[in-house]
């Protein structure tokens, strides 16, 4: 059996995809190649994939994450994908990641500030997308406007309204959305769903999922930002804010103006899990309630601890923590399963030994995020990590930070993606934008 | 509220640990005042960091003889934090202290901040308003987006207005908050806009092409399938880039 199909989500409900430029070039070939035999140098050598099957790919944000782990460790060393672009508000940044590529592979890339220059070329098949999470939603949405198929890194929005309209945006284009919950890719965390999916610890009764704190951070003095990176631009739809080294790259996260903090930054991979495990993509919880600490002195201003439990209409909590050993934890009614990177433990050692049957609920197979964004790309099929999956996950970690901001109950519909019964609630799904930006 | 009142003014403090500690003391009272069955704490709050937003110095003998303004209480620092403040807690009560707080250069970006997210047709009004008086085209960019959030006439014809505009980016935002709207009669303003644009400018091109199929989507969403339809059809025949055309004749297989 497979897995049960998502009904926003189903491939069979999905509408027809459109072709993409790439598709469109390959079946032209193909077409033209019909009556002749085509030399297999025009198509494939040396074993590298045929100029027709490589996505060509424009990366866009690379920073840390973008050049290191995604340009450097996944992009660039892919025999399927060809590197056309890089893009960063940071020149130091983007003049790097173009001599990365240019170091790997002998080739120039087109570099650029603005996302927006990059995605509206034609020749440009798909983007990754690694910018801080304030400017997910509009680089996304623009290069799905324009044609692209995209990755983009988790969490993968700032608030829940971004995430509904990013969904509706990824259906109208047809795009192959991979969002960067990578551990779904990962055959522990699969194994550990599979095996709680088909009530080999007895009925689900609770998750846990533990995924750190933070601190307080430390002010600095505001200070002119560095000749290489345009201030402006990085906040892009962000309230204004001086600039001070604290709040840019990488420590943006703390701070509620970009980001969620540690609530959406690993509760986007371990709450992304949970919701596997729990049956849920597509949907939600019910209810959710929590408390958390603030550093009342600054500069952070997410919460630095927290305990969040979610209550799903089946009657199974979720209760995110900031604090134990980093994984996720399944609770049923004949035991449990904890699982992280690297480890997967059972209250009995048996139960990992179960080998599921063919009548047993079968989860997407996938080894590796980016070959499976890749293998979809071609195949027009839903990638592991599809859009709606990744906002409905990271929608669990804006729940958890509203409701532990506003220290009460919530109930939320998840139908319809509103909070019943709390209009002060409703507010904190969306979040106006800085000129010009906008939704 | 005079804690409401230092809490204010502490906003506006040199001091960042200072400025913060108030932010974060004034959010906890917003979230207490938000909860179902506080609105009467609510009220009372919103009203405070109303009054705080706008309050002006006693003027001086000068200035009561040139019947000039007197300066703001409080500084902009502190003005703006209030108005983001009341983003989360203002009501019909505080709309006309946030449109006041719409002509203080300093503040007006915040304030409109403020309004985007408070659900009240006074609300929509004066973002309405706004888009069309105000000046400085990348502040009223902001309006108009906001206001594409809004629904009712107000906003669409508000909309529809400033959709004549001279700025490029105001027509071309314009045309972006119509395709939310579920008025068809907005496809022929954002097609004029596209028309009038698009020659000089692929992307403005782009941009309306864009809008037209967001507006075919809104229709269909709000039962409106035979205006979609035709939008649909417009795209997928028109010169729209193939983005456009493609995801155009998905959606036309889709509506059937």
């Amino acid at each position: 059996m497979t897995e049960p199909a998502r009904p926003a989500n189903s491939e069979s409900a999905r509408p027809a995809l459109t072709p993409n430029r790439r598709t469109f070039l390959k079946a032209s070939a193909a077409a033209v190649a019909a009556p002749t035999i085509v030399p297999a140098s025009v198509f494939a050598k040396n074993g590298q994939p045929a100029p027709s099957d490589r996505v060509i790919v424009g990366s866009i944000g690379v920073g840390d994450l973008g050049r290191r782990h995604h340009l450097a460790g996944k992009l660039i060393p892919n025999k399927r994908i060809q590197m056309a672009a890089v893009c960063d508000v940071d020149r130091d940044h983007r003049d790097q990641a173009a001599l990365d590529v240019l170091n790997r592979t002998g080739k120039k890339v087109d570099i650029y500030k603005d996302f927006r220059d990059l995605c509206d070329r034609q020749d440009i098949d798909a983007v990754l997308i690694a910018t801080p999470d304030h400017w997910h939603a509009l680089t996304s949405i623009y290069a799905m406007e324009s044609g692209k198929d995209v990755y983009c890194e988790k969490p993968l929005t700032l608030t829940i309204d971004e995430g509904k309209k990013m969904v509706e945006v990824a259906r109208r284009y047809g795009t192959i959305f991979q969002t960067g919950s990578q551990q779904r890719s990962d055959k522990r965390f699969r194994q550990a769903c599979e095996l709680v999916r088909n009530g080999k610890i007895g009925k689900l009764q609770t998750v846990d999922t533990y995924i750190g704190d933070i601190d307080s951070g430390s002010w600095q003095p505001v200070t002119t930002p560095p000749a290489n990176l345009d201030w402006n631009f990085w906040l892009g739809p962000a309230p204004y804010a001086d600039y001070s080294p604290n709040r840019c790259h990488y420590q943006f996260r703390w701070f509620s103006d970009y980001s969620g903090g540690k609530m959406t930054d690993w509760g986007a991979h371990h709450n992304d899990i949970a919701q596997w495990g729990i049956g849920a993509d597509g949907s939600g919880p019910v209810k959710v309630v929590g408390s958390g600490e603030f550093y009342e002195n600054g500069p952070h201003d997410v919460p630095g601890t927290f305990d969040v439990t979610y209550t799903y209409a089946n009657g199974v909590t979720l209760t995110c923590h900031a604090k134990g050993e980093n994984g996720v934890k399944f609770t049923g009614a004949d035991g449990w399963i904890f699982v992280s990177r690297g480890k997967i433990e059972a209250s009995n050692p048996d139960i990992l030994k179960i080998e599921l049957t063919d009548s047993d609920v079968r989860l997407y197979d996938s080894h590796d995020h980016h070959t499976n964004w890749l293998d979809c790309i071609h195949s027009r099929k839903l990638p592991i990590c599809d859009i709606e999956v990744g906002h409905r996950s990271v929608t669990i970690c804006h729940l958890g930070n509203i409701a532990i901001k506003l220290g009460r109950e919530l109930n939320w519909d998840p139908a319809k993606e509103v909070f019943v019964g709390d209009e002060q609630a409703q507010r904190l799904c969306s979040k106006p934008m800085r000129a010009p930006w906008h939704l | 509220m005079d804690n409401v009142a230092q809490l204010c003014e502490q906003l506006g403090s040199d001091d960042q640990t200072k400025a913060f500690q108030a932010r974060r003391g004034l959010w906890v009272l917003i979230a207490a005042a938000g909860a179902p069955g506080k609105e009467s704490d609510r009220a009372v709050l919103a009203s405070a960091l109303a009054g705080q937003l706008i309050a002006r110095n006693e003027p001086n003998e000068e200035q009561k003889k040139k019947k000039e303004t007197p300066g703001f209480k409080l500084n902009a620092k502190a003005r703006n934090q209030i108005a983001l403040l009341l983003a989360d807690v203002a009501g019909d009560p505080e709309i006309p202290a946030l449109i006041e707080a719409l002509s203080d250069f300093d503040v007006r970006e915040s304030a409109r901040f403020a309004l985007a997210r408070t659900p009240s047709a006074a609300a929509t009004a004066a973002l309405a308003e706004t888009a069309q008086k105000a000046v400085g085209v990348e502040y009223r960019v902001g309006v108009i987006g906001s206001l594409g959030r809004r629904s009712g006439n107000i906003a669409v014809d508000a909309l529809k207005q400033v959709a004549n505009d001279t700025g490029v980016e105001v027509r071309l935002v314009a045309a972006e908050s119509l395709a939310e709207q579920p008025d068809a009669a907005g496809d022929d303003v954002i097609a004029k806009i596209g028309k009038d644009l698009g020659a000089t400018s692929p992307r403005a091109a782009k941009r309306t092409s864009i809008a037209r199929l967001q507006l075919a989507a809104t229709l269909a969403k709000a039962g409106q399938k035979d205006a979609a339809r035709g939008i649909f059809q417009s795209v997928a025949s028109d010169g729209a880039d193939d983005a456009q055309k493609n995801a155009a004749k998905t959606a036309l297989t889709q509506l059937g």
